[in-house]
């Protein structure tokens, strides 16, 4: 025996033989003893003991048959001189590649009676023949309904002359999925989209009943044409992979690459759906993050030892990659953006996939998919991260007997429960019934965010926001929600919350579909049970606040939204802290309402924070920044400075194409708006075929029943006004008039708008008594909505005011344009255009 | 049939010859290893060649097959307990040569002969086999070498040899207790080495 040359060496294997012979409830006390002050020592005993079972895993009692193979194929060359030979009626024409189960080769019939070329998977020597065989008899059927674009075909099988098996697959040319998005440069939302292609495949499969079991990235190739392929389904399954055997036995393979491999798989256990889901967990990670998301890390020092574990992908995307490259760079952004990107909803929907318990994953592939369109429209995704109370849970049931001081520690992190729990430390029984308890609360919200998630996933098809329908049939989704509507208004009363959230959602809902005087009712009762339920000061109120406030801006009642989203922003800001995004979103909201209420001076200086905050903090091409700058656009629209107005809207309106498509309601909001500043400066030729685009598609999305709609047939009748074609503009102003009152209501400021600008054509034809009825409606409208002082007011006036000059009551004209200047003076910045033009048609008509 | 070898020739029954090197090799000769070492090598892949020519299905060829038929071949049934048990601990060796070996090529092979990295105009399957995590392992050997040279050995007697406990106990004079505590504890550093080392 040698005297092992590491003193520390020596001691440590020395301590961990010791508690490895003892029992494993007693080791902690013995090495603690053993250890005395000695951290060092103690850290690298335990860190081994922990690495035990997972040692166990790896490196099972022998590679014996895996060893085995290697030798035999190094024996035999095994298929290296294949190339030219026959099997079956197939031509093998080169090797392709070598994998765990044989070798597959480019073949192609010999009989001519097909001329497509194949791959050809030739079956290692060892397996069982004719067990494959009739298994393959067995799950071809099956496997032959696996048609799908996605998925590569499985054609024929059968046997060599010598009594090898082989299995005749498509051909698929093409790059793993990994390499095909670093040599393009994907970015993210454009891996997303290859990945999400291939989640729909191993859906599609799942619901034939077909588990892949071996999915990674090598079997998942990308075509030039960008289209992903799987390769190999079912393929596992047809040569017994893993049926019932003892993991050793089957593939040494298994045992030293278990990176895509789902826990239960690398254990023996049953494999299910949920290892498909892990796997696809795993590649996601890959995809995301450059790096694997099971990897061998860099100990700090050669004795400490790290537990095999997966870190988020965003910070794993901080690191350097294994091969040296950037994976920032390979994802065309720089490596804090992609961190950014990475962090919060993408962090938590991969660890939810690669969860260790398959109970824990996503159920299915399918609800990875949703969460993931849910992500990329910048929906909340269903997943939950794994927050400071479920671990803290999760860690005292693991740890129920001892480890106690370490309890201790992790409990003064877990924020909100330190008080409660740091008590019931005191005795054991009291942290049991602490524990109960906890379990019972998260029981209750699990239960709670389920059913919510349910019925929201339910009713995410009616919201035309929320995704990117093709075209929404809004009658029938507006009876759905009418439908909810009724039996909330009974259900669930002995379920408050479940109940606020529902309120929530349908509240919500109407508000897209252009029902504000259906959200608003459902919002006020949803804020009211959230308040009841959790008191004032909660961030679910404050979002109830949040969405309320948003029905009041749609509504244009701007006093009571800036009181709402006061409030929400306030209550924020206590608990979430400055630099929070709902605290920005609090923030965009008020200055909305500020802007609405007429007060751009207030609205203003609130952008410095909002700006700062996503700068610093938030991806530049989310929604939330979209909708920032679409505030910033409309402060800057109302104050004259059209140049910056022009240049946020195509900003935005990029953004939105980019991340919705073009049939979506937001970016035809957003081409709208850039029409809607090209007409104010002028440039009313350029702008009518962009109202037209942005009406049709506004209509294909929303139907013909919504405000947008109402609004959008407005500015095309402007447009087509200013460019003379009266009669042409005439029957397009009567529509947006009749459209806005069906849609809004008699006293929505929208009807305002509207009689007014009809009533300006009506004044260009001399119909001077008409287009003044009109204007004294809007004007009774504005001063009730916006306030006697608001500067819609005096636009109403100043219109007013050139229809008596008009009808020749100049003194009546004169006063008019004397107060509609007075507010208008009062409300916007010195030298604006709405005060000149009303300056100047005063000036006209005295004379 | 006769067996008798005849004296013309080079004896066609090796068991005297290997039965000599073994009893060499426990002396502490170091060229009987080496000549040794090199006869086991070779068997081992001629039996897994003859194997495979015969090819019988589902009778999977596994390590302890090729040891232990190895060493029937090259030792002969009456050979001494203590030469047998020596000369396992030497196809355990052999048998990590010629995997770490073949590992090599294959990387080598995977990267293009040793050249730069040419991207496959056409990748059907990948080769997956773990050459690299038989690399990484056998590195996290070396390592564990350093450290104790027993708990390395009993690594290659067991992942590589296909051993049993017992058959291990006997080649390292120990008990049956000491080995799985020390296969339990090598396997750990092992892992935990493999987890340390760059991927």
């Amino acid at each position: 025996m040698t005297m092992p040359p590491d003193e520390h060496w020596a001691r440590v294997d020395a301590l961990f033989g010791e508690a490895l012979d003892l029992p494993a409830e007693e080791r902690q006390a013995f090495l603690e003893g053993a250890c005395g002050d000695d951290a060092r020592l103690l850290d690298a005993v335990l860190s081994l003991l922990n690495n035990e079972t997972a040692a166990g895993r790896l490196i099972g009692d022998g590679v014996a048959d895996f060893a085995g193979d290697v030798v035999a194929s190094l024996a035999s060359e095994d298929g290296a001189d294949m190339t030219g030979g026959m099997a079956g009626p197939y031509r093998l024409v080169r090797e392709l590649g070598r994998g765990g189960m044989g070798t597959v080769f480019l073949a192609e019939r010999a009989d001519g009676e097909f001329d497509k070329r194949v791959a050809l998977k030739l079956v290692k020597r060892g397996m069982d023949t004719d067990e494959i065989l009739r298994r393959f008899q067995f799950e071809r059927r099956i496997l032959a309904t696996l048609e799908h674009p996605n998925i590569a075909r499985l054609y024929d099988g059968g046997a060599t002359a010598d009594g090898r098996p082989y299995l005749v697959m498509e051909l698929v040319e093409g790059e793993r999925i990994t390499d095909y998005c670093d040599s393009h440069r994907l970015s993210v939302p454009e891996r997303l989209d290859l990945f999400r292609a291939v989640c729909a495949a191993v859906q599609h499969a799942h619901q034939k009943l077909v588990v892949h079991r071996d999915i990674k990235p090598s079997n998942i190739l990308v075509a030039a044409d960008g289209v992903p392929k799987l390769l190999d389904f079912g393929i596992a399954t047809l040569l017994g992979d893993d049926a019932g055997n003892a993991p050793h036995t089957r593939t040494g393979v298994r045992l030293l690459t278990p990176d895509y491999a789902a826990p239960e798989q690398v254990r023996g256990e049953a494999v299910t759906t949920a290892s498909d889901v892990h796997a696809l967990g795993a590649v996601l990670y890959e995809l995301l993050t450059g790096r694997r998301a099971f990897q061998r890390r860099a100990a700090t020092d050669g004795d400490s030892t790290r537990l095999l574990r997966v870190l988020r992908p965003s910070a794993a995307a901080g690191e350097t990659a294994p091969d040296g490259g950037d994976p920032a760079a390979a994802r065309s952004t720089v490596p804090a953006r992609l961190q950014r990107t990475l962090r919060g909803d993408l962090d938590t929907i991969v660890l939810k996939a690669l969860e260790e318990d398959p109970a824990r994953r996503y159920p299915s592939v399918q609800q990875l998919l949703d969460d993931l369109d849910r992500y990329s429209s910048a929906r909340p995704i269903l997943a939950r991260p794994a927050g400071a109370a479920y671990r803290a849970g999760k860690f005292l049931r693991r740890h129920r007997g001892g480890l106690a001081a370490a309890a201790v520690v992790l409990l003064s992190l877990a924020g909100g429960l330190t008080a409660t729990l740091a008590q019931a430390r005191q005795t054991a029984e009291a942290r049991d019934r602490a524990e109960q308890a906890l379990a019972e609360a998260e029981a209750e919200r699990d239960a709670a965010e389920e059913v919510t998630a349910f019925l929201e996933g339910m009713f995410a098809a009616a919201n035309p926001f929320a995704t990117s329908p093709a075209r929404m049939d809004t009658l029938r989704i507006g009876a759905f929600l009418d439908r909810g509507a009724d039996r909330l208004a009974t259900d669930l009363a002995d379920r408050p919350l479940v109940r606020a959230r529902m309120l929530g959602v349908l509240g919500r809902a109407y508000r897209s579909l252009g029902a504000y005087d259906r959200a608003e009712p459902l919002l006020t009762e949803s804020l009211d049970l959230y308040r009841e339920v959790h008191g004032e000061e909660h961030v679910e109120v404050a979002a109830g606040m949040n969405a309320l406030g948003n029905v009041y801006l749609a509504l244009e009642r701007p006093a009571d939204a800036e009181q709402v989203h006061r409030r929400a922003l306030a209550i924020r800001q206590q608990l979430l802290g400055v630099g929070h995004g709902d605290v920005a979103q609090s923030m965009n909201n008020l200055a909305s309402a500020l802007q609405n209420s007429g007060r751009l001076d207030e609205a203003e200086p609130l952008y410095d924070q909002i700006l700062e905050y996503h700068r610093t903090r938030q991806p530049p091409d989310s929604a939330a920044w979209a909708d920032v700058l679409n505030t910033r656009m409309m402060l800057a629209y109302r104050k004259d400075d059209f140049d910056t107005a022009l240049m946020l809207g195509r900003q935005i309106h990029e953004m939105n194409v980019a991340m919705f498509g073009e049939t979506h309601p937001r970016s035809a909001q957003s081409l709208n708006n850039v029409a809607q500043v090209l007409a104010r400066t002028g440039a009313t030729e350029e702008a009518e075929p962009l109202l037209r685009r942005s009406l049709e598609l506004v209509r294909e999305m929303l139907g013909d029943e919504h405000p947008n709609v109402a609004a959008s047939v407005g500015n095309l009748a402007s447009a087509v006004h200013r460019l003379g074609r009266l009669d042409e503009a005439e029957p397009l102003y009567v529509e947006s008039v009749s459209l806005t009152r069906r849609v809004l209501g008699e006293r929505h400021p929208a009807l305002a708008r509207a009689l007014v600008n009809y009533a300006s054509l009506l004044i260009d034809r001399g119909q001077f008594e008409r287009a003044g009825e009109f204007q004294r409606q809007a004007l009774d409208i504005e001063r009730v909505a916006s306030g006697p002082s608001h500067p819609n007011v005096g636009i109403v006036m100043g219109s007013l005011g050139t229809t008596l000059c008009r009808q020749g009551r100049r003194p009546e004209a004169m006063a008019m344009f004397s107060e509609a200047l007075q507010i208008l003076q009062g409300a916007l910045p010195p030298g604006h255009s709405l005060v000149a033009e009303t300056e100047r048609r005063a000036a006209d008509c005295r004379q | 049939m006769n067996r008798q070898p005849s004296p013309h020739y080079q004896p066609m029954d090796p068991y005297p010859e290997t039965t000599r090197l073994l009893v060499a090799v426990r002396g502490g000769d170091r060229d009987a290893f080496d000549a040794l070492f090199a006869r086991v090598y070779a068997e081992l892949r001629e039996i897994a060649h003859q194997r495979l020519r015969i090819h019988q299905s589902g009778d999977t060829l596994n390590t302890t097959a090729l040891v232990h038929e190895a060493y029937l071949k090259l030792a002969g049934p009456g050979a001494d307990v203590a030469d047998r048990a020596h000369f396992l601990a030497l196809a355990s060796r052999a048998m990590r040569f010629i995997l770490v070996d073949h590992a090599r090529a294959r990387l080598m092979q995977k990267r293009g002969g040793g050249q730069r990295d040419v991207p496959l105009e056409l990748v059907q399957v990948a080769a997956d086999e773990p050459v690299a995590d038989l690399l990484v392992l056998n590195d996290a050997m070396e390592r564990l070498r350093r450290m104790s040279d027993r708990q390395c050995q009993l690594v290659e007697y067991r992942f590589f040899g296909g051993l049993n406990y017992e058959e291990i106990a006997e080649v390292m004079g120990v008990s049956v207790r000491t080995v799985k505590r020390e296969w339990v504890k090598a396997r750990t550093w092992l892992y935990t080495y493999m987890q340390t080392t760059p991927a």
